[in-house]
């Protein structure tokens, strides 16, 4: 299936729709992250943005429809792990590290696909050291707590080794953030917004998914904002600052009323 | 001094230790309408489950009526004091039917079921229809028709607006008014709807990333609407 | 939203089935079509009162009692030891002086066992006592194991819960003994002619009583406050709470009518089929497979499907009797298993889960970092354990095999359990296929050990493959439950039966292990030690097997596998968004634990020469679960510790050398501290001795930094 438009978009749904019973939680939603772009998605709760996210990543296999691309390639229906390792990686606004293992090992996970032959080969050769893994833990500042296990990190911290996560899979291509910076402070959100730009700039592709304004409005390229369930609009900080719609939704009143 | 129905001073609350609102100042006296405002993430939700013991106080206190709230553990307390809480998302059991539902409005004595029909006539015919199967807004009905019965002394509604269309909560919204001037019951309505909360409130608070940045009567706040949309879509004009 | 759920669909086709085949076969033949239904409304009356306790612990708790029939037993045996001789049993207390007798070989004081209470019992004041004392031990389970547990995983629960099992069946086998009792009958039991069939007409009675348990128990949790509320708190326990509802004080109501409710179902059977201390843990498996039909929340649902278990169980008796073509493979007592397998993997994840969350952690799986001090540890743990093997005197020898043989069975439990989170209660059935697969391949077919052992461990790791299939459905208790059955299954399907992995009704013969012709079996000659049996030879053989385990599991923990399975263990979810592949991880997890089970079934058998079907009992499953948790379920030190632990292992052997017999009491006390474990320390033994030496080593470096005179610096000072 060849796309028509906009060949540098890395993640293109169309016709995505989610349907719990007779709610639909999604309602139809086209949408484009350009490659190298930050894109936010917003939305008062309940607007379906996790929603969202949970079907693109194949976690709603029985309530979702439609269509998935990734780099013009259909990966709609797939399970999880494979779309993780197609490049399609998410993160989550409840965190869900390993707490288990170190923080070098939560991102060593996602690096490679483990093969029979490759897990008995473990027992016999000593671990060779991720170089990748190596240049994630720097990029992120991270490099000191390698060796820690999460919990014993600042909450901003966590939400960045979880970032690092989705970032090591093998070939990451888009990374969904789902309310990243739900539980920070005002100081930590920007500091944190700083860090997602640091990544864009090295030519990362990101959707943001996040209902601080603040945030999303300083640091995407490109906005859309859902409401219940659909996509009402799409625009560039400055024009979603403007919008009466986006006011509406979030202040209970348009904004030329007054 | 006549005791405050809900006085609150330097709460700081929060979960594992993290403060997520900070510094608290409010309270609530009978018959009122206060609301607490603020954009998502704000820290309102929280507040309103500490004040009903479902999280830890880390600093400061809070007291229902002069006493104050138990710890964890006793959480049921709170609502046996004449608090009701109607949280975000409601607080409707699914599985239980409309009248079961509204049967638990009290732990003991006797439930008037036809005061909720009475404010909320479209209950009626659904009395044996379960939770799960009714629509946002009848389930919203649903939830406030309990907290009529349960003839709270303190009432706290939390995001009744949301997942609801705008024609539904229009609707609700002035409820919330008549419980305070019919029963004298004090009211805590959270809202991300400025607008609308302000509408049928006496005093609104506006809380930011757990700060407190603005408070008074709602006339007062609605005059300030510049300083008021700023502290939600985050400009930085706010110090 | 579909209104009734399928395994409801499933249980009331199947009763419309059977229903109208019965309506058919009973106009042409009545007599011999109804004898096995009114046999089987017994049997399937008492799974169905059980089936209804179960139903009431878990809506009001969430938890899913093992403990349950365990329960009904105890209160039973109190109950006709009352009627009987009027004495009221005190469960065994640690005698404080007991070390003391030990070491000084003298009886100081008579212990008490029993209560006089004069003389034999009217059986309505018998009764009331031995309720008295179910409602107690609801409370006990109530408020001193499953509340603390609220936020613990779904392990803790199900390990404590498996811990009443042991520690009250114990309890009775110590006060009772194993032989069955009975009592005077309570309901009238002379025969009457019903659809002519001659029957007692005790089983009407208790088909009645039941009937109207189950109304009741409907009536309560449908029309009062409190049984509305209670259900309230099973779907979200947070709006109960915000409505002024105690979650807490309704489970604790709860659980006493449940145990109460397990109590009367004994007192009122008793009679009619004796008593024995597991006879209602075995009929719980079936009432777990009935209330699970009711999705643990519909009790007509949960005692119609205990009835018919009892009826099918009877019928298919009936069928396999009259019928030569009906295949002889055990079908009738894999009925449990086949219910259940029905009820769940059909559905998969189906239980009506309580909004909690998991607060709590699962064990830390600790690799300890290798250093040369740890090198060092582990080269005199080893050279310790070989002189044992070799050197100490013979019974000192014999429980070192053990203990080594109980390592490698833990170990199996560490890898599913302890490191990918998936609980299994069927690791020694997997054990028992290997070690009858020894005497088929080695014995009757004659295969040389070098071929045998490998044939026999394949066995049983085929065997645990296919039983881990629906593992990968379900999770948590659930999974306990089908994997029960699952070892169920295949005791009752191949171990009575001849064949490869069966053993007939005899018992089976290991050959002598050799390899190469050099013989090393436990009674083969050995040019060290004192030549007494056994030898240190089949010993030396189990250390080498023992220690390449142990570095197998630890270098599996550090592995990516291993990492990965940590992962599955944290968050299924989040583990597949990562891209791992959590279907293939369980697998190869529940693969790897067949594997150490199946060795150290095969173990078993050579060591034992000749055994039988009771080595790899549905309990004994259990007791291992219990023992690798007790040791630390998620590390190799808690597998080794659980080794020394074992059943006639070295710890226990030392303990009877050296201090006092405890053989009696080993399942009682482990049941006890197996609670214990899971309510207040879930690292086990060698998690807490971890953290006391690390607890001590901080101290001691911060005593020495504090006579310096340097303040510590950074981090850790801020922790205490």
């Amino acid at each position: 299936m060849s796309s028509p438009s906009a060949p540098d978009a890395v993640l293109r749904t169309e016709h995505l729709v989610v349907q719990f019973g007779g709610l639909l939680a999604v309602n139809d939603v086209n949408l484009e992250c350009g490659r190298g772009q930050l894109t936010g998605l917003i939305g008062p709760n309940g607007a379906g943005k996790t929603t969202f996210i949970d079907a693109v990543t194949g976690f709603l296999p029985d309530n979702a429809s439609g269509s998935v691309t990734l780099e013009g390639a259909e990966v709609f229906g797939r399970s999880p792990h494979r779309l993780s390792h197609d490049g399609l990686t998410r993160t989550w606004q409840t965190l869900e590290l390993f707490d288990d293992i170190s923080v070098r090992s939560n991102l060593e996970i996602a690096r490679e696909r483990l093969s029979l032959v490759g897990a008995l080969a473990d027992f016999f050769r000593p671990r060779r050291r991720d170089a990748r893994v190596d240049e994630i833990l720097e990029l992120l500042g991270l490099e000191d707590f390698a060796a820690h296990e999460p919990r014993e990190l600042s909450q901003g911290q966590r939400k960045l080794v979880g970032v690092g996560r989705a970032l090591a899979s093998t070939s990451s291509k888009i990374l969904l953030l789902d309310e990243p910076a739900a539980g920070l402070d005002k100081s930590e959100t920007a500091w944190f917004g700083e860090q997602l730009r640091g990544l864009v700039d090295e030519g990362h592709t990101l959707l943001l998914v996040d209902h601080d304004m603040g945030l999303v409005l300083n640091v995407c390229d490109q906005i859309h904002m859902l409401v219940f369930g659909e996509l009402v609009a799409s625009g560039s900080p400055a024009e979603m600052r403007s919008d009466p719609k986006v006011i509406a939704a979030y202040l209970g009143h348009s904004g030329g009323s007054e | 001094m006549t005791e405050r129905l809900l006085d609150i001073s330097g709460l700081h609350t929060g979960y594992d230790g993290v403060a997520v609102v900070r510094d608290l100042e409010l309270h609530v006296d009978p018959g009122e309408v206060v609301a607490l405002l603020g954009p998502n993430g704000a820290g309102k939700t929280t507040t309103l489950m500490t004040i009903s013991g479902l999280v830890q106080i880390l600093e400061g206190s809070v007291s229902v009526m002069g006493r104050p709230v138990p710890k964890l553990r006793q959480a049921q307390r709170v609502a046996r004091w004449g608090v009701t809480h109607v949280p975000e998302n409601r607080g409707v059991l699914f599985q239980l039917t409309v009248r079961e539902n509204l049967l638990l409005a009290k732990t003991r004595g006797r439930v008037d079921l036809d005061r909720a029909v009475e404010f909320f006539p479209a209950l009626g015919p659904l009395m044996s229809r379960r939770g799960g199967l009714l629509s946002g807004g009848e389930q919203q009905m649903l939830a406030l028709g309990r907290a009529i019965v349960a003839e709270p002394k303190l009432l706290m509604v939390d995001e009744m607006s949301l997942g609801l269309a705008p024609v539904i909560y229009e609707e609700l919204m002035p409820v919330v008014r008549r419980i305070a001037d019919e029963t004298g019951a004090g009211v805590l309505l959270v809202e991300q709807h400025v607008d609308l909360a302000l509408e049928v409130s006496d005093r609104g608070y506006v809380l930011n990333h757990g700060d407190l940045v603005m408070s008074g009567p709602a006339a007062e706040l609605l005059a300030n609407r510049a300083l008021l949309d700023a502290s939600y879509l985050g400009v930085e004009s706010l110090e | 939203m579909r209104n009734r759920p399928l395994a409801e669909q499933i249980a009331l086709a199947a009763l419309a089935v059977v229903g109208a085949a019965w309506a058919v076969a009973a106009f042409i033949d009545t007599p011999i079509f109804f004898q096995p239904v009114l046999f089987g409304l017994g049997t399937g009356a008492i799974v169905a009162a059980l089936a209804l306790g179960l139903v009431v612990a878990y809506r009001a708790s969430g938890v899913i009692n093992f403990g349950h029939g365990a329960i009904a037993t105890y209160v039973t045996y109190v109950y006709v030891s009352l009627t009987d001789t009027g004495d009221y049993p005190i469960p065994p207390l640690p005698n404080p002086l007991a070390p003391i007798e030990g070491i000084g070989g003298i009886e100081l004081v008579d212990f008490p066992t029993m209560v006089g209470m004069g003389g034999p019992m009217h059986p309505a004041l018998a009764m009331t006592v031995a309720l008295s004392t179910a409602a107690v031990l609801g409370l006990i389970a109530h408020y001193a194991i499953f509340r603390p547990l609220r936020y613990a995983p779904v392990l803790a629960k199900v390990v404590a819960s498996v811990g009443i099992m042991l520690f009250l069946q114990a309890a009775v086998v110590l006060r009772f003994g194993s032989r069955a009792k009975s009592a005077d009958p309570i309901f009238p039991n002379d025969p009457v002619d019903f659809l002519g069939v001659r029957v007692g007409q005790d089983r009407f009675w208790l088909l009645g009583t039941v009937a109207v348990g189950t109304l009741a128990l409907w009536l309560l949790f449908r029309y009062t406050r409190f049984g509305i509320a209670t259900r309230a708190s099973a779907e979200n326990e947070r709006f109960s709470t915000l409505l002024g509802f105690n979650a807490d004080f309704q489970a604790g109501v709860s659980w006493v009518l449940a145990s109460v409710l397990a109590g009367l179902v004994g007192i009122l059977v008793a009679p009619i089929t004796g008593v024995t201390p597991n006879l209602f843990t075995v009929l719980l498996i079936s009432s777990l497979g009935a209330a699970l039909l009711g999705r643990m929340s519909s009790f007509v649902i949960a005692a119609a499907a205990g009835l018919m278990l009892g009826v099918l169980d009877q019928e298919l008796f009936r069928l396999e009797f009259e019928f030569a073509w009906i295949p002889d493979i055990g079908i009738r007592r894999a009925l449990p298993f086949v219910v259940i397998a029905l009820a769940m993997v059909v559905r998969g994840e189906t239980l009506p889960s309580r909004g909690a969350v998991q607060a709590e952690r699962l064990p830390e799986a600790y690799a300890p970092p290798i250093t040369r001090g740890r090198m060092i540890g582990y080269g005199l743990l080893a050279a310790i354990a070989f002189w044992v093997t070799v050197f100490a005197p013979f019974q000192f020898r014999s429980g070192m095999q053990n203990t080594l043989i109980g390592v490698i069975l833990a170990l199996s439990l560490v890898v599913v359990t302890g490191y990918v989170g998936q609980i299994s209660l069927m690791q020694m059935a997997l054990a028992g296929v290997a070690a009858f697969a020894v005497g088929s391949f080695g014995t009757s077919a004659g295969l040389p050990m070098v071929l045998t052992l490998p044939l026999a461990v394949l066995s049983g790791l085929g065997f645990g493959l296919v039983a881990a299939l629906p593992s990968l459905r379900t999770r948590g208790a659930s999974l306990a439950i089908i994997t029960l059955a699952s070892g169920l299954a295949i005791e009752e399907i191949f171990f009575q039966r001849s064949g490869w992995f069966g053993l007939g009704r005899t018992t089976k013969v290991a050959p002598t292990p050799e390899i190469g012709g050099v013989e090393f079996g436990t009674t083969s000659e050995f040019f060290w030690g004192d030549g007494k049996i056994p030898t240190g030879a089949f010993g030396l053989f189990l250390l080498v097997l023992a220690i390449g385990c142990c570095v197998a599991v630890m270098r599996l923990r550090r592995s990516r596998l291993g990492e990965q399975m940590l992962a599955v263990r944290a968050n299924e979810r989040a583990a597949a968004a990562a891209g791992v592949n959590v279907a293939a991880i369980k697998l190869s997890a529940f693969g790897i634990a067949s594997f150490f089970a199946a060795l150290g079934g095969a173990l078993t058998a050579y060591k034992l020469g000749t055994y039988a079907q009771d080595s790899f009992g549905i309990f004994v499953s259990l007791s291992v679960l219990a023992f690798a948790y007790l040791g630390g379920i998620s590390t190799v030190g808690g597998a080794i510790m659980a080794g020394t632990l074992f059943a006639e292992g070295i710890g226990i052997v030392v303990t009877n050398e050296w201090f006092i017999d405890v053989g009696p009491y080993t399942a009682y006390v482990a049941g006890f501290f197996l609670i214990a474990t899971a309510v207040y320390n879930n690292e086990g033994i060698d998690g807490f001795q971890r953290r006391q030496l690390a607890g001590l080593w901080n101290r001691l470096r911060r005593r020495r930094r504090a006579a310096s005179g340097n303040p510590p610096a950074g981090v850790g000072a801020s922790n205490e």
